[in-house]
């Protein structure tokens, strides 16, 4: 399908050319916002048409910021941040809604590419000295408008760019004329359609046919919509300050004005060419907006979400615009995106080659060319590198090229800003925030610093503000004593199940150190991309962070944890739907069951803080604890040195079925699914199976004969008893005292087994016997003597005993010893 | 023939479909193709509202969409058979790779019988030629000595081969497809000469299946694998187009039987939804189901569909009910394990049991009639 295809009446295109007037002396351009064919004709335009004025679809109050974009050292990508204090200002971009401390901030950012024809309308205006205007407003969008955030988990379908099928969202998105259009062309939807009329489809076309075909479209697009959908959409209230500020720059006579705007808006405002005389003069803005030029990144702006009507696989289309000058820029774009692929694949274990993407590329060719369209375009390169690339299922052996795909599609360009920028926002606010909060050390010595969290709201916000910087790894400050990868209170010894976690975080006080060095500003540097606010960098971050676990929810609830102590509640929220869609998903009940207890420590963290109960979060917790007791019968299947792991995730199952605090798991559920996987277990871990012993018994329903048989089956190896008995007594401490049978079977072992055996477990053993308290190995010892036919003194101490006892256990500790010794790997004395 | 065989090639039974694109072709075909890519994309995917006349000026034809759900994959699909790399379709059983593959290569080069069928006991010979003994023994190893297998006999006339369940065979065995989809050559030591070598003629190519469910696609040789271009064929998602190809083919498959049996929508909804639920692992409310290990394809639904209405038909009352799908369903769902009929059952006893609570309809009718064949049992 091409341009010809669509099929506009001739009444149509007549309609449309008088509306754009591309040959009178106010002509309207339409474009459409990082294009970069519809960039090619308006730079071909331009020369050609020679305007004095050049008014821009962009708020007027950035006017201000235009020598900063037209900086020659700048580099694209970047972006007009506007940023407002307790106010909503309505922009074409994204929005963040930042929950600060104190005052809500609200920043829209509009990206520029090298092909966004705005940017080439500035730019040629630069050079032939013509006068710009920037003829838009910046007023209050409808909350509903918000844009969901490019870090808001991408799928790896996502991640490829691969939105086909779905709704893009805008506009021509949304009209019923695109729907039709769509069917006839084969395309899935409107990104897709786009590309085939309007990319792929117009680039042969001369600049005013591509003009009168994008007026055609949009005309038509436009008609399917009523007055009132424009109105409350904010549309016509934007059209008629534009109207107004066109109408201030035709009234200079003898000037060629050009207006250059989303196609949408200039069929509509060039219907009212005859009426803009009688125009009032726009009135003045008053929105109080900070502007700042901030760079941007291609993985941004991919995501769709910088600027909603954009185009995804940037890198893509930098590739075709910096190829315009040759005959078929979209297929030296795909080779280009083809080899790409191929490199970061190869990098990541794939073996392909250039054959694969000689393949690829003619693959792509004749897809475009079954389709009726007269270039390669986005979707054609992703379908010939999955078709070509991957061997086997796409979900399964595609994994890496899909990744490599994304990359090469999406690429990783980030903005640089000359000197007429200034500072970047990110470094003003990490300034202003610390300074505020009082946390700037003056050069010297770090600074210590403790925080009462759960009394004062300033503590509150000195950690939050803490965190994000340690997060982003500026290196000004460092937690005291810091726990985990989430922050959760000191890290607990190597192996050691019962994680001081839960104590650090009882106590709700912070230990910190800050400190600046010049590095931090570096750092700060580095990071400008990433937002104009340290809250807003490390929301990204944090994302980004749960992007890439993949679907795993033990990850994406890490993510969530690290983001309550970051105080960044609306992204752990918007993680949210992502997180239950991981625990849906994932089939690890490892990582599920991680998950939940790491929700568990995020719901106990916010109590103690005095925050209000998240619903949200027991539901996540919930269901994370029930999946994972689903998987028990997979967790069973866990051995070698991973079933370490499992009396711990266990033991907090346990706990978490027991508190019956909304959280929790059924108990029916747990039960049910523990005995089912203790049945696995007895083939592949005794550990595994001593916990899952130990959780029934700590749920009230283990039996105490059964643990005792257990334990003497437990034989495949000679660890295994000591095994079985470390997995019961981490999560049935009591077990040996309260079960007789089990008690029974470890004398039994001890005093009757061969020595070889007994030396083997010993290690084990030892670590069994570590979970009990003084007391129950007071008792328990005292309970053994008995069974030993020994006196209640005589249970701790081992002499006097009869001299056969003593001969024997002597000869026991030498061999021991000698055994320790070879261990160690030196050869003990013969005599010794 | 159409009338008097089982199950007519597809060459044979859309003859008409083909032969009026044919006539109509204007499109540039790849060398040995008997239709352009464009054309042989409408014979699988239909050609919509429009028709095409038919050779000899006899009326019109509209051309019928034969495959549902992912029209870009056969594209790609047609794409590949143009190209020097051969074809693997890879997915689900039930998920139409076979009936895709036919209708490919009866399209492209005008059979879709040159078909070798993969199995644990799948030799060599059966993937190239073989020999008629009696003349081997008689004339020694001479050309008209020689059985060609279908392989060979697609090479021989630039045509399309499908090889099904590649993935059943032994690796050894697959293997010997490498030199042929590398070089497109077949050499015949026995045989001196010209007749010792066989070049594959334009329009040859190769349309493989493999079912994700065998011995995966992992462990098919590298060699082989980079001959091919995998295609993952998916069950299909949108449940109002499954629902109507479902009623459709079981509608055909009754009139096919003589059998008279209405296919209300109630019961094509119960069946494909709750296939489409069971598969995805989660209701429609969002509860989480385990899913079986039974397929519980769309070629599932119509089956467990079609088998409903026939005992309906021959021992029922004539009218498909809730019953008869209920009863149909378990058997579906018991297909690969034993454990599928634990999780039907509580899809049943949850999500249906809900559904049956707050809409009664065919939901309840399904729930009740589950219950009463339980207590039969």
């Amino acid at each position: 399908m091409t341009l010809g295809d669509l099929g506009a009446p001739k009444e149509t295109r007549a309609e449309v050319a008088k509306r754009l007037g591309l040959s009178t002396s106010l002509a309207f351009f339409p474009v459409r916002h990082q294009s970069p064919t519809c960039a090619a004709k308006l730079e071909a335009f331009l020369p050609r048409f020679a305007p004095d004025v050049i008014l821009v679809e962009l708020p007027a109050p950035f006017e201000e910021q235009l020598e900063a974009l037209l900086d020659p050292e700048s580099r694209a990508p970047f972006a007009l941040c506007a940023m407002t204090e307790g106010k909503s200002p309505r922009f074409v971009a994204r929005r963040d809604e930042i929950r600060a401390a104190e005052a809500p901030r609200s920043r829209a950012y509009y990206p520029f590419c090298d092909y966004s024809p705005e940017l080439v309308a500035l730019r040629y205006a630069k050079a032939s000295g013509a006068e710009v205007r920037f003829i838009d407003r910046l007023s209050p969008l409808p909350e509903e408008e918000t844009d969901a955030g490019e870090d808001d988990l991408p799928s790896a379908e996502r991640a490829l760019g691969e939105r086909l099928g779905q709704d893009a969202g805008a506009w021509f998105g949304r009209s019923r004329f695109t729907a039709a259009l769509c069917v006839r062309a084969g395309a899935r939807d409107f990104d897709e359609l786009w590309e085939a009329l309007f990319e792929q489809g117009g680039w042969d076309e001369t600049p005013e046919g591509w003009a009168l075909a994008v007026g055609a479209y949009a005309l038509a697009t436009r008609r399917t919509f009523g007055q009132e959908e424009l109105e409350a959409d904010g549309t016509l209230f934007r059209e008629r300050f534009m109207a107004a500020k066109i109408a201030e720059a035709a009234a200079q006579r003898g000037k060629r004005v050009l207006v250059v705007a989303g196609a949408l808006h200039v069929v509509a405002l060039g219907s009212a060419r005859e009426t803009l005389a009688e125009l009032r003069p726009a009135p003045r803005e008053d929105v109080d907006a900070e502007v700042r030029l901030v760079p941007y990144t291609f993985p941004r702006l991919d995501a769709l979400l910088g600027y909603a009507p954009g185009m995804s696989g940037p890198a893509f289309y930098q590739h075709v615009w910096e190829a315009r000058a040759e005959a078929d820029p979209f297929a030296q774009a795909a080779e280009r995106v083809l080899l790409e692929t191929i490199r970061r694949a190869r990098a990541e274990g794939d073996a392909l080659g250039p054959a694969d993407a000689i393949a690829a590329l003619a693959f792509a060719r004749e897809l475009a060319s079954l389709r009726g369209r007269p270039k390669i375009g986005r979707a054609e390169v992703i379908e010939a590198a999955t078709s070509c690339f991957v061997k086997g299922e796409l979900r399964v052996s595609g994994r890496r090229v899909i990744a490599a795909l994304g990359e090469a599609l999406r690429g990783s360009r980030m903005g640089k800003l000359g000197p007429k920028a200034g500072p970047s926002p990110l470094t003003r606010d990490f300034r202003e925030t610390a300074e505020a909060l009082g946390l700037l050390p003056s050069a010297g010595p770090p600074r210590g610093i403790e925080l009462s969290l759960a009394t004062s709201r300033k503590a509150r916000r000195c950690s939050w503000f803490l965190h994000r910087t340690a997060w982003l790894g500026l290196g000004f400050a460092t937690q005291v004593g810091a726990g985990d990868a989430e922050g959760f209170g000191a890290k607990g010894a190597e192996g050691d199940p019962k994680p001081q976690a839960f104590t650090t975080l009882e106590a709700t006080t912070e230990r910190w150190t800050v400190a600046y060095a010049p590095e931090v500003d570096a750092r700060l540097l580095e990071l400008a991309a990433e937002g104009a606010s340290v809250e807003e960098a490390a929301a990204r971050q944090l994302a980004r962070a749960a992007r890439e676990g993949e679907g795993r929810a033990g990850a994406i609830a890490a993510c969530v944890g690290r983001g309550v102590r970051m105080g960044l509640e609306a992204i752990c929220q918007r993680l949210a739907p992502a997180l239950k869609a991981a625990i849906h998903a994932d089939e690890d009940p490892r990582s599920l069951l991680e998950a939940a207890r790491r929700l568990r420590r995020v719901r106990a963290q916010r109590a103690r803080l005095g925050l209000p109960k998240a619903a949200w979060l027991d539901a996540l917790g919930r269901a994370a604890y029930e999946a994972g007791a689903r998987g028990l019968g997979r967790l069973a299947q866990t051995s070698g040195a991973r079933a370490s792991e499992v009396p711990a995730l266990l033991m907090d199952l346990g706990g978490a079925t027991l508190a019956d605090d909304g959280m929790g798991p059924a108990r029916e559920l747990v039960l049910a699914k523990a005995r089912a996987a203790r049945e696995i277990a007895r083939a592949t871990s005794p550990l595994v199976l001593g916990a899952l012993d130990g959780l029934l018994v700590s749920l009230g329903a283990g039996h105490g004969a059964e643990l005792g048989a257990h334990f003497e089956a437990a034989r495949g190896r000679p660890e295994a008893k000591g095994a079985y008995l470390e997995g019961l007594l981490a999560l049935s401490p009591r077990a040996l005292l309260d079960e007789p049978s089990l008690l029974e079977a470890l004398i039994a072992h001890v005093s009757s087994g061969s020595f070889e055996g007994f030396l083997a477990s010993l290690p084990s053993l030892r670590r069994a016997l570590t979970r009990l308290g003084p007391r129950e190995l007071e008792e328990i010892s005292s309970r053994a003597a008995k069974l030993l036919g020994l006196g209640a003194a005589e249970a701790r101490i081992v002499s006097p005993l009869p001299p056969e006892e003593v001969a024997r256990l002597s000869a026991w500790e030498l061999r021991w010893l000698e055994a320790e010794a070879a261990w160690a790997g030196s050869v003990p004395e013969p005599n010794r | 023939m159409a009338e008097s065989v089982l199950r007519p090639a597809a060459e044979v039974l859309f003859r008409d479909e083909l032969d009026a694109l044919a006539a109509a072709d204007t499109h540039p075909k790849p060398r040995g193709f008997r239709l352009s890519p464009r054309m042989i994309r409408t014979f699988i995917l239909g050609s919509g509202e429009a028709k095409l006349p038919r050779p000899g000026g006899a009326g019109e034809i509209a051309v019928t969409q034969k495959f549902f759900g992912d029209d870009a994959l056969v594209e790609r699909a047609i794409v590949t058979l143009a190209s020097p790399r051969a074809l693997l379709l890879v997915g689900e059983p039930g998920t139409a790779k076979s009936m895709l593959s036919e209708l490919l290569a009866a399209a492209a080069t005008g059979t879709s019988l040159l078909t070798v069928q993969g199995s644990a006991a799948t030799t060599e010979d059966q993937i190239k030629y073989t020999w008629n003994y009696a003349l081997l023994l008689a004339k020694g190893p001479v050309r008209e000595a020689l059985v060609p297998s279908p392989l060979f006999a697609a090479m021989r006339e630039g045509r399309i081969a499908r090889f099904e369940e590649l993935t059943r065979c032994p690796v050894e065995v697959q293997d010997s497809l490498v030199g042929i989809l590398s070089d497109k050559v077949l050499r015949v030591p026995e045989l001196e000469g010209e007749d010792g070598i066989l070049f594959a003629r334009a329009g040859f190519n190769l349309i493989a299946t493999a079912n994700a469910r065998d011995r995966g696609v992992n462990e098919m040789s590298a060699a082989l694998r980079r001959r091919f271009n995998f295609e993952s064929v998916r069950p299909i998602r949108d449940p109002r187009v499954e629902m109507a190809l479902v009623e459709r083919e079981v509608q055909t498959q009754l009139a096919a039987a003589g059998a008279s049996v209405p296919v209300p929508q109630d019961a094509v909804e119960l069946v494909v939804t709750t296939f489409q639920e069971l598969r995805a692992g989660r209701s429609r409310e969002g509860v989480h189901l385990d899913r079986p290990e039974a397929p519980l394809s769309t070629a599932e639904a119509i089956a467990t569909l079609h088998a409903a209405a026939l005992h309906a038909h021959y021992y029922g009352t004539g009218r498909l009910g809730a019953e008869e799908v209920a009863s149909h369903l378990a058997g579906a769902a018991t297909l690969d394990a034993a454990e599928d009929t634990a999780k039907l059952e509580r899809y049943v006893e949850t999500v249906v049991r809900d559904r049956a609570a707050r809409h009664g309809g065919p939901w309840g009718a399904l729930l009740e009639a589950w219950r009463k064949i339980g207590r039969e049992r």
